[in-house]
């Protein structure tokens, strides 16, 4: 049931692709895509190329992606193991949404990270407490992993 | 925005109402969808579904005039429980089915409908709708359409009257219909529940402790372990997609002394899940709450101060991670990605900064099989890739010429040759604006901006932020050339990589060295407590078993602090014996004064 909704997500992303991100099928199969996303200009992850995965549910979009950084990265909002702690791939997910949409809302997520909702609290300490500190080892972490 | 669109509107809707009389109402339906049919062949997306992007056969209109087919919408209301709007999330009372889903919500009056759901609040315009969606969910037998009063008895009758099944875990757990439900011979549903029969479908996940029992997807199987069986938390974050799962609490405390390091403390034990990564963890832990127990014994190793731990914690089980899947590479390579990897990061950064210009992608793609065959040389390549990106920033020309030279084996003249030809062409020569190059030619000594991220040697350890007072450290290791931060960090850091053989294997810091030597830790331990904090790190791997000496420095620590006319300090510090004993030389003068005048 899903089959044909993913096919229209990968033909859009193909004609009008967003700024900054891009995804589609990892192999032949449908349900499994690896997207990219450019460290945005003004965030200290600026010039890295970060790598994620996405795995659909049989039940998309009803139910949503599974979405995980494959490349580390230093924020508050994404834990060592990729997870991303974003409410649209949780709770306020919607059908209407798309994995465009949603790897935008990724991109603003590292622009303007989320300390109040930390998913690691050691780094939004550090956020709140000393931000330079937190760009200059974000910034490393860019360059370590993502270029 | 209803609103508006409704004060807009009107007029239309009120022309249109008196259409809507039941005599005319075929018709102009009739009507509606030609003129709606010949719009499509302009623009299909018109009529899809924006939910599962069919085309919409019958309209679900929500008062937020958010247009869906009916099934994505019956779906939502019906096997979701939800209200809410599928575009929109505004929770509504009522939605309309209707086959005229070019009007607006506004647009229908209370007379057109003809059929009302209370159940799910759906109002139908049409019977063949109503009909339509109502058999969808009826447990009728596909093969012979008997009717039955429940989904069981379906099941049933489907089993011993037509040798067929239906998946129970999908029935119960899929949001579909009964309608929609597959039937299977007993085979086909073997093969369902195991491997999964279509795309994105890999089977029911069983559960390995509970057997015969699977479960629709990894999600209910993962509620399942949580509610019935027990995870090692510490695995689990190593690497979650491996991770192993335990029937009880007995089986996990048997993986927990086998693979990690428990408190055995009775308290601790009859607490549960007192366990740790590292037996450094565990001797903090063993400091902190078990203090005065061991420290009588003598068996306390100082752990490490808690901050230092927390800090890191997080980011331990990447790096261990990382280390393990990138094992391959992190020999040969600064950065331990595979070449697969970097030549799709080249892609995926060639892409963007070409702004998805595919002939100049495919242009620029071109050149690395050229280069790698040697049809071109480096300059010339590097030329090329200059003017394809002919209008992009001198960073990110640098970064996408760093990526390329990174496609080709560190020691190899495919690489140098990038690396000659980028500062011939002036691309590296300036630090500032194409800094990464520079810090690849191997030397580590270069100071610029990019050295600083520690490419070199020891870059797979990334426990850089967590360290706190790096100055303090500098001077308790005791070195005479000025140290930066990098690199101490990475000799703290080191001790607890030791186990997983980098390439610095080779790297022993001096203090390492020191450590044989009795006297130069002590002082070094007495300094400060950072020094304290970080000394236990070298202790891990190397001598976890100091036992005595690390006693020592305590009471050291606490005696000479108050004072210093302990005689037992002897062997612990230089530079105290030689104040204690110049104190005493000048109490034996005074005491020969004394004796001499008497």
């Amino acid at each position: 049931m899903s089959t044909k909704r993913i096919r229209k997500e990968l033909a859009d992303l193909g004609r009008d692709p967003p700024t900054s991100c891009s995804a589609g099928p990892v192999g032949d199969d449908l349900y499994h895509w690896q997207a990219s996303i450019m460290g945005p200009p003004d965030s200290p992850y600026a010039g890295g190329v970060f790598f994620l995965s996405i795995h659909f549910p049989t039940d998309y979009p009803f139910k949503p992606p599974k979405i995980a950084f494959t490349t580390k990265i230093y924020h508050p909002n994404i834990n060592g193991n990729g997870n991303i702690c974003l409410d649209i791939l949780k709770d306020q997910w919607s059908p209407a949404l798309t994995i465009s949409k949603v790897l935008l809302s990724i991109c603003s997520l590292l622009t303007d990270a989320n300390p109040d909702d930390p998913l690691v609290p050691e780094i939004a300490h550090i956020y709140k407490q000393d931000r330079a500190k937190y760009e200059a080892t974000a910034r490393e972490w860019t360059k370590k992993y993502a270029v | 925005m209803s609103e508006k669109d409704n004060r807009n509107r009107p007029d239309r809707g009120d022309r249109k109402a008196p259409d809507k009389s039941k005599g005319s109402k075929g018709r102009s339906d009739r009507k509606v969808k030609a003129e709606r049919d010949t719009e499509d062949e302009l623009d299909d997306a018109n009529d899809q579904c924006l939910i599962c992007a069919n085309k919409i056969k019958y309209g679900s209109i929500t008062p937020c005039n958010h247009v869906t087919c009916h099934l994505c919408s019956l779906r939502q209301r019906k096997l979701f429980g939800k209200m809410t709007c599928l575009v929109c999330r505004t929770e509504n009372d009522r939605v309309i089915f209707s086959k005229n889903y070019s009007k607006t919500f506004e647009d229908f009056k209370e007379s057109d409908f003809t059929k009302k759901d209370g159940k799910s609040a759906i109002d139908y315009d049409d019977n063949d709708i109503f009909e339509e969606c109502e058999k969808l969910d009826r447990n009728d037998c596909k093969v012979c359409s008997e009717s039955f009063s429940n989904f069981k008895s379906l099941s049933e009758h489907m089993k011993s009257t037509h040798n067929k099944f239906y998946c129970l875990i999908c029935s119960s757990n899929k949001k579909v219909f009964v309608m929609e439900l597959a039937i299977y011979s007993y085979k086909q549903l073997q093969k369902h529940q195991a491997d999964g029969d279509e795309k994105g479908f890999d089977g029911h996940p069983p559960c390995k402790h509970c057997k015969g029992k699977r479960f629709y997807s990894e999600d209910e199987l993962n509620t399942h372990i949580r509610d019935k069986h027990e995870r090692c938390y510490i695995c689990d974050q190593n690497s979650p997609k491996s991770a192993d799962y335990y029937k009880n609490y007995d089986d996990l405390f048997k993986h927990f002394c086998e693979a990690h390091f428990v408190c055995t403390v009775p308290s601790c034990l009859e607490k549960k899940f007192v366990v740790f990564r590292d037996d450094l963890e565990l001797t903090s832990h063993m400091l902190k709450e078990h203090g005065g127990l061991l420290g009588i014994n003598g068996k306390v190793v100082v752990g490490t101060g808690t901050s230092f731990q927390t800090q890191l914690s997080a980011f331990n089980d990447a790096a261990e991670r990382r280390r393990g899947s990138n094992s391959r590479t992190d020999m040969s390579e600064n950065n331990g990605d595979s070449t697969e990897l970097k030549a799709k990061r080249l892609e995926e950064r060639a892409k963007h900064y070409l702004n998805y210009n595919t002939d100049l992608l495919r242009e620029f793609m071109q050149i690395i099989p050229q280069y790698k065959s040697k049809s071109i040389t480096a300059k010339d390549a590097l030329k090329k890739i200059r003017s394809i990106f002919n209008n992009i920033d001198i960073t990110e020309l640098g970064l996408i010429v760093f990526e390329f030279g990174e496609l080709f084996p560190k020691k190899s003249n495919l690489y140098q040759g990038i690396i000659d030809a980028s500062r011939d062409l002036q691309l590296s020569t300036d630090d500032q604006n194409f800094p990464v190059l520079g810090n690849s030619s191997a030397k580590v000594t270069t100071v610029h901006g990019w050295d600083r991220s520690n490419l070199g040697s020891s870059s797979s350890q990334e426990r850089f932020p967590a360290l706190s007072k790096p100055k303090k450290q500098a001077s308790a290791v005791n070195l005479n050339q000025p140290i930066r931060y990098s690199k101490v960090m990475r000799k703290t850091v080191k001790p607890a990589s030791i186990s997983t053989m980098e390439e610095n294997s080779d790297y022993k810091p001096s203090y390492l060295n020191s450590i044989n030597h009795p006297p130069s830790p002590a002082p070094s331990k007495s300094q400060s407590t950072i020094s304290d904090a970080k000394f236990p790190a070298l202790q891990k791997k190397t001598k976890k078993k100091e036992i005595p000496r690390v006693k020592n420095v305590n009471i050291d620590h606490s005696q000479w602090g108050s004072s210093s006319r302990s005689t037992d300090t002897s062997d612990s510090q230089e530079p105290e014996i030689q104040i204690s004993d110049k104190r005493k030389a000048k109490q034996k003068k005074k005491q020969e004064k004394i004796l001499f005048a008497t």
